[in-house]
């Protein structure tokens, strides 16, 4: 039997010792790719994953958030921690959601500068107004093939995509790129509707994609140059 | 007297469950399920509102998939095909297994 006393303090909620260790169970689970261990996660250690994002929100200067939204980023929170649950080490006695304290506060972070930015009225208006002569425009595929016929840069871009994924996920990142060019405040939202994803889904597709892109770049000398894109820094 | 007195940590965490500090602060396991079958879909699984939801019961039951399938009394490859989806020899959908 393991004791019950509460862990040393590493900031955010402490967890009895037997629930650390059930938590260290569902992290290895988690990092060896088992996805029903992320709902495990979220029903088990749940209070403490969203009293962290609520912690980093109340440091934002966010004292208020809608049950909704709060849902939204608890789960964000919990892809963070799959994420990253092979990099985590239990030795240290800190909490994932502590040791990666960072990448939770970037998941408050993202939900504050979406409500804080001043909203760009030109943006906004081209957001929400018809684009003249849509229904011609090549998609992003085509051209990106087009400009990969003439453009080195673009074909070892439109290899890369087509190593890490699927013809549909690569036109979802490139068009949610193109509506953030256009200043577009809600793009995964506007790229959602397209396709017929939630805003949340576009965003994780957009965010593993450029991840595995990343690790291209980093894995294979050829796709080096891909770094520097600033797609890749989005 | 046959029924035996629930420990007193059990009291504890059934209090703390019923508590509506702690209903306020669980995660909607439901809307996690339905972004799980978005994610799957996306990424071209066969059968992406089906894996979710054994993805999401199995997380609830808190078992690995070797313990979920004995509990539930199928092979432990039937759970990977639901979950995982078919390699491109598999012929079968979830509904026919």
């Amino acid at each position: 039997m393991v004791g019950t006393g509460s862990l040393p303090s590493t900031g955010g909620q402490p967890v009895e010792q037997d629930r650390f260790e059930r938590l260290v169970v569902l992290m290895r689970r988690m990092s060896e790719g088992d996805r029903a261990a992320m709902f495990t996660l979220a029903d088990e250690f749940g209070a403490q994953v969203v009293g962290s994002v609520r912690a980093h929100l109340r440091d934002l200067g966010v004292d208020h958030v809608e049950r909704d939204d709060l849902d939204g980023l608890a789960i964000d929170a919990c892809e963070v921690l799959y994420d990253l649950a092979g990099t985590w080490r239990p030795d240290g006695g800190a909490l994932p959601w502590v040791w990666a304290a960072h990448r939770m506060r970037a998941v408050a972070s993202r939900h504050v500068g979406q409500h804080a930015d001043v909203l760009d009225e030109r943006a906004a208006e081209r957001a929400v107004a018809p684009v003249a002569g849509a229904g011609t425009e090549p998609d992003e595929l085509a051209l990106l093939a087009t400009l990969a016929a003439r453009l080195p840069e673009c074909a070892l871009l439109q290899e890369a995509l087509t190593r890490v994924t699927t013809p549909r996920n690569q036109a979802i990142v490139l068009a949610v790129r193109v509506q953030e060019l256009l200043g577009d405040p809600a793009p995964a939202a506007t790229v959602g509707r397209e396709f017929g994803l939630r805003a949340d889904a576009v965003r994780q597709i957009k965010r593993r994609t450029l991840q595995r892109l990343r690790t291209l770049a980093t894995d294979e000398p050829r796709f080096l140059a891909l770094a520097d894109l600033p797609l890749l820094a989005a | 007297m046959t029924a035996t007195r629930p420990r007193r940590t059990d009291e504890r965490e059934a209090a703390r469950a019923r508590h509506p500090a702690v209903r306020r602060m669980a995660i909607d396991l439901d809307r996690m399920r339905r972004r799980e079958a978005d994610r799957l879909a996306a990424e071209g699984h066969a059968w992406p509102e089906q894996a979710a939801l054994l993805l999401a019961a199995r997380g609830r039951t808190g078992l690995d998939r070797r313990a979920f399938a004995a509990a539930v009394g199928v092979p432990e490859a039937t759970i990977a095909l639901i979950e995982d989806g078919p390699v491109p020899s598999d012929a079968a959908g979830p509904a026919q297994l």
